[in-house]
C-alpha cells in the first residue's frame, strides 16, 4: 500500500491514542457486532493487537539499519524513520491493518522503547 | 474443535480473536453482581444455543458456530468468520452481567401500583452526552474509557465494583429469580441468533463482494427514477435489520420446541420474550439519541424501529404456527410491561433522584424506546423505508444464495 508524504505527514501528527483507534477500527472491519464498537473498545483493541504482535514487529523493524543508527545515534528524522519502519512492516505478511497506521504507531510508540539498544552489537552500514 | 489445539489453525485464529476482545473469561476475575448460579445458568444457556445454532446452520450448509464467553466487560457481542467453515461468535461477559442485572432492575417494577408518567419523545431531544446518574453508568454506559493506558485491567476493576454497587442497591423479591434467569437466556438467545444470523444469510461475503464490484446492491432512487448503489450504511442497516428478521423466527421456533408438551408454558414464553427484546434494545443503545436524530448515515436501525421490527416478524413467525393471537396477545403485554419499566425508573430517576448522588443533575433520558404521536409518523415512514431495505436484501440473498431454511 503506497503511503504517499501528505498522508505520511497526516498519520505522523496524529496522536498515539488516534493510532491506535485506526488500528481497532481496522481489525473490527471482518466482525458483525451487536453494536458499532465504541471509540475505547477501537483503541483497546489496537493497542492490544499491538502488544501481542510487539516481538514479530520488533523482528521486523529492528534489523532496519536507519532504525539501528537512530536507536544508536539518536540522529534520524522522524519522517525517514516512517519509511523505514513501513518497508518493514509492508514486507510483513497476513498484516490486517493499514500499514501507513502501523508504521506511524510504532515511530510514535518509540522506537528506543520497542528495539533495545545494545552497545555489543555490530555498527549498522551507513547508507547514503 | 479443541480450541486450544496448537496445530488447528481455526482454534489459533479464535484465540486470537478471544485475546482481542478481552481474553477468555476468568470467573476469579468477576463482581458479585453476576453470582455463580446466574454465571452457570448463562453458560448453559450459551451451550443451548451453540447446538441450536449450529443445527440451523447444518441445515443450510453453513460453516459450524462455536460461541465464546470472553473478560470483556464490553457490551458489544460479535460475529467473525474465522474460517471458510467456522465461525465464532463471542459473547462479553459484560454483556451477560448486564443484562442479569437489568432484569433485576426492571422487575423490581413488575405489578407496582405506580402509574407510569408518559415521556414524550421531542424535538428537542438533542444527541448532546446524556448526564446519566453515575450509579445507572456501569449498565447504561459503554466500556470505561477513562483507563486505557493501564491496560483496561484498572477499568475492568472500576467497572465490576460500580456494577456491584449498583447490584447491592436493587431489592428484588427472590421470588423473581427464576424470571432473571429465563429474562437473561432469552435475550441471549435474540442476541446470539442475530450474530449467527450474519453468518447464516452470508453477510460478510456480500459485504466483500458488494464492495469489491462483485455484486450489486441498488435501491431506487424516486428522483433519478433508476437504481442506484446503495450506501455503505444502507447495506448495513439492511444486514442489520436482515439479521434482526431471522433472530425473531428463530427465538420463537425455538420457544416453541422447547414448550412442545407443554403448552401452558407458551404463553408465558412469549411474554418474557417480549420483556427481554424491549429491555435488551433499550440496554444496547448508550447514544439514547432518539428517532429523530438517528440519521441516514447509521450503520444500524433505530431501536424503535428495531423493537416494532423484531415484533412484527415475531408475531409473523407466529401466525405461520397458528399462534398469532397469543403471541400478539403475550409478547405485546411483556414489551409494555418493560416500557413501563423503564418510564418509572426514568421518572424515579428524574423526579425522585433515585441512583442520584447530592451533586448530581441527570436529564430524563434513560434510553431510546419512546415513542410519541410526535413522531408515529415518522416512525411508520421510517419502518417503511428499513423494510424496503431488507425485502430488497432477502431478495439478493435468495438469488445468489437460496432461501433460508428455518
Amino acid at each position: 500500500m503506497a503511503t504517499d508524504a501528505t498522508n505520511a505527514t497526516d498519520l505522523l501528527s496524529l496522536s498515539e491514542a488516534e493510532l491506535d483507534r485506526r488500528l481497532g477500527a481496522a481489525l473490527y472491519d471482518d466482525d458483525f457486532g451487536a453494536k458499532d464498537p465504541s471509540e475505547a473498545e477501537q483503541r483497546r483493541r489496537g493497542a492490544g493487537w499491538f502488544e501481542a504482535r510487539r516481538d514479530q514487529l520488533q523482528r521486523a523493524v529492528c534489523a532496519q539499519p536507519v532504525v539501528q543508527r537512530y536507536v544508536k545515534n539518536k540522529d534520524a528524522v522522524e519522517r525517514e524513520l516512517f519509511d523505514a519502519v513501513l518497508s518493514a512492516v509492508a514486507a510483513l505478511a497476513g498484516i490486517p491493518v493499514p500499514v501507513g497506521v502501523l508504521a506511524a504507531k510504532i515511530v510514535r510508540y518509540g522506537l528506543s522503547n520497542l528495539c533495545p539498544y545494545d552497545a555489543a552489537a555490530p555498527a549498522p552500514p551507513a547508507t547514503a | 474443535m479443541d480450541i486450544a489445539d496448537p496445530h488447528d489453525p481455526t482454534a489459533r485464529a479464535v484465540r486470537e480473536l478471544i485475546a482481542l476482545d478481552g481474553g477468555p473469561l476468568v470467573p476469579a476475575a468477576l463482581g458479585r453482581a453476576l453470582p455463580e448460579r446466574a454465571l452457570l445458568g448463562a453458560l448453559a444457556s450459551l451451550a443451548f444455543l451453540e447446538e441450536e445454532l449450529n443445527r440451523s446452520s447444518a441445515a443450510n450448509g453453513g460453516p459450524a458456530v462455536s460461541v465464546h464467553p470472553t473478560r470483556s466487560t464490553g457490551m458489544r457481542a460479535s460475529v467473525r468468520k474465522v474460517a471458510p467453515d467456522h465461525a465464532a461468535v463471542l459473547v462479553p461477559i459484560g454483556v451477560i452481567a448486564r443484562l442479569h442485572v437489568m432484569s433485576r432492575l426492571l422487575l423490581g417494577y413488575w405489578g407496582s401500583d405506580k402509574t407510569a408518567p408518559t415521556l414524550l419523545a421531542s424535538i428537542r431531544d438533542r444527541p448532546f452526552e446524556r448526564r446519566l446518574p453515575r450509579a445507572l453508568r456501569p449498565l447504561l454506559d459503554d466500556v470505561d474509557d477513562a483507563d486505557d493506558g493501564a491496560g483496561g485491567a484498572a477499568a475492568e476493576r472500576r467497572w465490576w465494583q460500580a456494577l456491584d454497587a449498583l447490584d447491592d442497591a436493587i431489592a428484588l423479591d427472590p421470588a423473581f429469580e427464576p424470571d432473571v434467569g429465563e429474562l437473561g437466556h432469552l435475550a441471549l438467545s435474540l442476541l446470539l441468533s442475530h450474530e449467527f444470523a450474519h453468518v447464516a444469510r452470508h453477510h460478510h461475503d456480500i459485504r466483500r463482494r458488494v464492495r469489491a464490484g462483485e455484486l450489486a446492491f441498488e435501491l431506487d432512487d424516486r428522483e433519478a427514477q433508476a437504481p442506484r448503489p446503495a450506501t455503505d450504511a444502507e447495506l448495513r442497516r439492511a444486514m442489520e435489520n436482515d439479521a434482526d428478521r431471522i433472530a425473531a423466527y428463530q427465538v420463537v421456533l425455538t420457544l416453541q420446541r422447547q414448550t412442545a408438551g407443554r403448552p401452558d408454558d407458551l404463553p408465558r414464553g412469549f411474554l418474557r420474550l417480549g420483556y427481554a427484546l424491549t429491555a435488551l434494545l433499550a440496554l444496547f443503545d448508550p447514544r439514547r439519541l432518539s428517532l429523530m436524530e438517528f440519521g441516514a448515515e447509521a450503520s444500524y436501525p433505530h431501536p424503535l424501529l428495531r423493537h416494532d421490527g423484531c415484533l412484527a416478524d415475531g408475531a409473523a413467525c407466529a401466525a405461520a404456527l397458528g399462534l398469532e393471537t397469543l403471541f400478539e396477545t403475550e409478547a405485546l403485554a411483556g414489551a409494555r410491561a418493560c416500557l413501563d419499566a423503564l418510564r418509572l425508573l426514568e421518572f424515579e430517576v428524574y423526579a425522585e433522584r433515585r441512583f442520584c448522588a447530592a451533586d448530581e443533575q441527570p436529564e430524563p433520558v434513560l434510553h431510546a424506546l419512546r415513542g410519541s404521536l410526535q413522531n408515529a409518523l415518522l416512525l411508520a415512514r421510517e419502518r417503511a423505508a428499513e423494510d424496503a431495505l431488507v425485502l430488497r436484501l432477502n431478495t439478493l440473498i435468495a438469488r445468489a444464495y437460496g432461501e433460508f431454511r428455518f
